[in-house]
């Protein structure tokens, strides 16, 4: 299932460039910062910072930033993983790392199912921990793939 | 640890398999030789790796310690690290020989290696990381001249 995506010339052109691989690894980790802190700021609020930001208008803000960048962050991972895909799928990092981005997903998800924005309650407080946590390990599991 | 380019390695790091993993583990007291005919050429980032064969009766060259090394590490320890070198235990057969990423590579002026082709190395080894049978370049012996896998390119 792999093996032909690896094979295919859009991996062959990323593996053999000599700047698409770096390239593609700065734009992967600055969209991850760039998520990472508009969910921080987000949750920082949630836990009754700022009070002067009203946190539908934040959640606005923040959560739209984090969903672009996340989808920049999916994009250039993807064009990354497609590069060496059979040794990626094979990886316990990158498997760990994509199963706590689903749990993260899902966190994220559910959060805003229940209205959490609105409700600020101590389950959304707890989500909010939850998710610093979960995206944190995410990126710690990312790091580990060129480690282990 | 030294190395600018673990700098650049970090950098190019979500990596694949056995080829991506910390410098740490490569023992770097312990030079070792190894010489033999490139089997597969993976030139591609993350970073560039060969597979070698190495027969059977392998010898450290008479020359290896008056071989002239690229000058960026003549003034450091260049002279050092190949009087060191010895061969690693049970040479002979095949071993994955990694280089740096396609950007240092084309900085250095390393081209590609060729199939067939017979190429020396002095690097390091990591005899605890997958089958042990690793080798992270540190001078390359090939089409008479010496690279050097470290951060100055060759001018």
């Amino acid at each position: 299932m792999f093996a032909p995506l690896e094979a295919s010339a859009l991996a062959e052109a990323i593996r053999r460039s000599v700047w698409a691989y770096p390239a593609l690894e700065s734009i992967h980790i600055a969209s991850f910062g760039v998520m990472l802190g508009s969910v921080l700021v987000f949750e920082l609020r949630l836990f009754g910072l700022a009070h002067a930001i009203q946190a539908v208008s934040l959640a606005r803000l923040a959560l739209g930033t984090s969903l672009a960048a996340f989808a920049c962050a999916a994009a250039s991972g993807l064009l990354l993983f497609v590069s060496a895909a059979t040794e990626y799928a094979a990886h316990p990092a990158f498997r760990v790392k994509l199963v706590l981005i689903l749990i993260a997903g899902a966190n994220a998800i559910v959060f805003h199912a229940r209205g959490g924005v609105r409700l600020q309650d101590g389950v959304a407080k707890l989500q909010a921990a939850a998710s610093i946590l979960l995206w944190l390990s995410v990126l710690a599991a990312g790091r580990l793939i060129a480690y282990l | 640890m030294k190395r600018r380019t673990l700098l650049l390695a970090a950098a190019a790091a979500p990596a694949a398999a056995l080829a991506h993993h910390g410098w740490s583990s490569f023992d770097q007291d312990k030079p070792v030789y190894l010489a033999g005919r490139v089997k597969t050429v993976r030139w591609a980032n993350p970073h560039a790796e060969v597979v070698i064969v190495v027969d059977a009766a392998l010898t450290l060259p008479a020359d290896l310690t008056r071989r002239s090394v690229p000058a960026q590490s003549q003034s450091v320890d260049g002279a050092a690290v190949l009087a060191k070198t010895r061969l690693p235990e049970q040479a002979a057969g095949e071993w994955t020989v990694e280089f740096a990423p396609l950007f240092r590579m084309q900085a250095w002026g390393v081209r590609e290696a060729k199939v067939g082709e017979r190429i020396e190395v002095v690097g390091y080894i990591a005899p605890r990381l997958g089958d042990g049978r690793l080798l992270r370049v540190e001078y390359l012996f090939a089409d008479g001249k010496a690279y050097g896998l470290r951060s100055s390119p060759v001018s």
